[in-house]
């Protein structure tokens, strides 16, 4: 008997097939499940209903975390994509030394968001970082203490964010920007449009799909920021900067309540899937338009 | 309707001389065509037209006005580009209107200007629809209204049609000069193609390495080459050459090659002809007449090989070395043997001087 191709490659993938449905979908199932339990140390509860996500929603911390979530992510995106347009741009313009500059902002890249964190906690920590530094010059009255005011850390989170990955951005924007076909400049130039209104109008818009990317790898980001969190704030002042993932990983770990634990990740998961289906939604009537 | 002047326009790469000093004058409404090979400086010269491309000396006047320096929106020009270079995202109606609508434009009047423009290249049907869901030949159309509803006075094309498959070309060929008719502006055009430059224009700037060869009717420029190189270059087949050498004997010239003399009675020599001067003869193929036997005036040949064309043949042959091409008609070539004699038309005779390679 003969092996069809076909069969042939369907048998090859059962391997993977299968590690995918019982480590993805399966995990993903067992969590929701334990979500409905009151399950402390063990996975060993009694069912228990919403319970878990009753008190998920009573606790201060949870909601801190989870506007965090949007808070951090929000501004990480935001100024990520925009600053990593406008380098993007001035490269596109022809700045003199532009490998130099293309170097320079794709370095923090190469860091892992620990690094990351740590390094901003120095550069911020009031002692050591900055502010010693700007009195040292002789600015007695300056202070800068964001790091430690449970009002403005979280933004703290968000300038390492964007030091990190904003240089990502740039090169991917950048990348799109050389792919606009020069006839496109030169049409631009002869019907006297603005190099301003070229962007906004026609360079911009032209490159959707790049923004589309950058918007996932940034959202990717947010949704499991954990390292840049404990290396830089670990959630302080006080809860002041939790975030869902950090949230998540204490409760399994440190306060033996993996119940709770799974209720949050449950939420997170929720949380991921109507933004992925509002934005497939969006991004649809954007092509058919 | 806008007179074009191009003095001396200079242009270069680094230490490579593109433009060597390019002078034409093109008339207010004429259809100028830009034609040679690839590399020559056609797409450059167009670019400085258009200031797209700084030029490094020379001027660029349209009526009187010195452009050379000034921003290409500032000239009143149309460009229409060889990968059409439409704005992907939009529709064709914004494709059109977006300059206006920068310029700030009120709309009555934009609608207007664009129906006006839609109506004229009959994509009324398409104006809603995006650049992606039309076909070459309506993205052409597209280019070319979104010169038109600018009310540019000199329209500026590069190689428009290369992209268009060999029906299509020709169908987009007769609109464009159908719309030049129709509008009777100024029209700059470049190609490499010599049937679209035979059928355009009105005159045709023939270029070689950065400079004008010729610049003349269609017919003068395939019945009076000026150099070897646009003799050599025009016509498919090309130009039929062989060295020779002048006679003149009691005010009357003939030409001499080997055995064989052609008298060149009605010939209108540019200089006084010299007894003994080496020349280069040319002859287009479709002015040769095979016959079997010698007689004089008739050049001894060999058949190399038979290509029907349909409505002629072209009969390939070898005269002493030289690969010739001459035009027959199927029924001539039909009663060929392998040796033949070529008779040139005396009438059609191109005549160049070796060293500078210029017509006699
Ligand atoms: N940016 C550039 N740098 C250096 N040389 C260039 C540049 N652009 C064009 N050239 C050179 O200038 C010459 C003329 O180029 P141009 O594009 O005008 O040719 P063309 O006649 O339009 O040819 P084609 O029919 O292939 O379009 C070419 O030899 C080309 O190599
Ligand atoms: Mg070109």
């Amino acid at each position: 008997m003969r092996i069809r191709p076909q069969t042939l490659a369907r048998l090859v993938l059962v391997p993977t097939i299968l590690l995918t449905v019982i480590g993805v979908y399966g995990s993903i199932l067992w969590t929701v499940n334990i979500s409905f339990t009151s399950s402390g140390f063990l996975p060993t509860g009694k069912y228990v209903g919403l319970d878990r996500y009753y008190e998920l929603w009573g606790q201060a911390r949870w909601r801190v975390a989870y506007t965090n979530l949007f808070v951090f992510g929000g501004l990480y995106i935001f100024f990520c994509i925009g600053a990593g347009l406008l380098l993007a741009i001035a490269l596109d313009q022809g700045v003199r030394g532009r490998s130099f500059f293309q170097t320079i902002f794709l370095y923090p890249i190469a860091l892992s968001f620990i690094v990351t964190g740590l390094a901003w906690r120095w550069i911020l920590n009031p002692t050591t970082g900055l502010e010693a530094y700007v009195r040292g010059l002789g600015y007695e009255g300056f202070s800068f203490g964001w790091l430690s005011d449970p009002d403005m850390a979280i933004f703290t989170l968000v300038i390492a964010g964007v030091w990190h990955s904003a240089g990502l951005m740039m090169v991917i924007i950048f990348a799109g920007l050389q792919s606009i076909d020069g006839e496109i400049w030169r049409a631009g130039r002869v019907d006297g449009i603005s190099r301003f209104h070229m962007y906004r109008g026609v360079v911009l818009p032209m490159l959707f799909p790049v923004f589309v990317t950058c918007l996932v790898l940034l959202a990717m980001n947010v949704v499991r920021s954990y390292d840049l969190v404990v290396a830089m704030t670990g959630g302080g002042p006080g809860y002041s900067t939790d975030v869902p993932a950090k949230y998540i990983v204490d409760h399994l770990f440190d306060r033996a309540n993996i119940g709770r634990a799974s209720a949050g990740a449950t939420m997170l998961l929720l949380t991921v899937m109507a933004i992925i289906a509002l934005s497939t939604y969006l991004g649809r009537k954007e092509t058919r338009r | 309707m806008t007179r074009v002047e191009i003095d001396g326009v200079e242009r270069a790469y680094g230490a490579v001389k593109v433009l060597k000093g390019i002078h034409l004058d093109i008339e207010p409404g004429e259809f100028v065509v830009l034609l040679g090979p690839s590399g020559c400086g056609k797409s450059t010269l167009l670019a400085s037209i258009a200031g797209l491309d700084p030029v490094q000396g020379g001027e660029i006047r349209f009526d009187g006005r010195d452009v050379a320096r000034d921003e290409p929106s500032d000239r009143e020009i149309g460009m229409v580009f060889q990968s059409y270079a439409l704005y992907p995202t939009m529709t064709v109606r914004k494709n059109m209107s977006f300059a206006l609508r920068v310029a700030g434009m009120a709309k009555p009047e934009i609608d207007e200007r664009v129906n006006w423009a839609a109506g004229v290249l009959q994509i009324e049907p398409l104006l809603e629809r995006k650049p992606a869901a039309l076909s070459g030949g309506q993205r052409q159309r597209v280019a070319i209204g979104r010169a038109l509803v600018r009310k540019a006075k000199v329209f500026l094309f590069d190689e428009p049609l290369s992209n268009l498959d060999a029906k299509l070309r020709g169908e987009m060929r007769a609109e464009i000069k159908a719309l030049h008719e129709k509008l009777q502006t100024t029209f700059i055009y470049v190609t490499h193609d010599q049937i679209e430059a035979m059928t355009l224009a009105t005159r045709i700037a023939v270029m070689s390495g950065g400079e004008i060869q010729q610049f003349g009717t269609p017919d003068e420029i395939y019945r009076f080459p000026q150099t070897r190189f646009v003799a050599d270059f025009i016509g498919a087949p090309s130009m039929n050459f062989v060295d020779a050498v002048l006679r003149v004997e009691g005010g009357r010239a003939s030409l001499e090659m080997g055995q064989v003399r052609v008298e060149l009675d009605d010939y209108a020599f540019a200089a006084p002809p010299r007894d003994g001067q080496p020349v280069i003869f040319g002859t287009r193929p479709e002015r040769i007449t095979l016959q079997g036997d010698p007689s004089p005036g008739a050049i001894p040949a060999r058949v190399t090989g038979v290509e029907p064309m349909g409505a002629d043949t072209l009969v390939w042959l070898d005269t002493d070395g030289h690969r010739w091409s001459a035009r027959v008609s199927p029924e001539e070539a039909n009663a060929l043997g392998r040796e033949v004699h070529a008779r040139p038309d005396p009438q059609g005779i191109s005549l160049f001087e070796p060293e500078s390679e210029r017509r006699l």
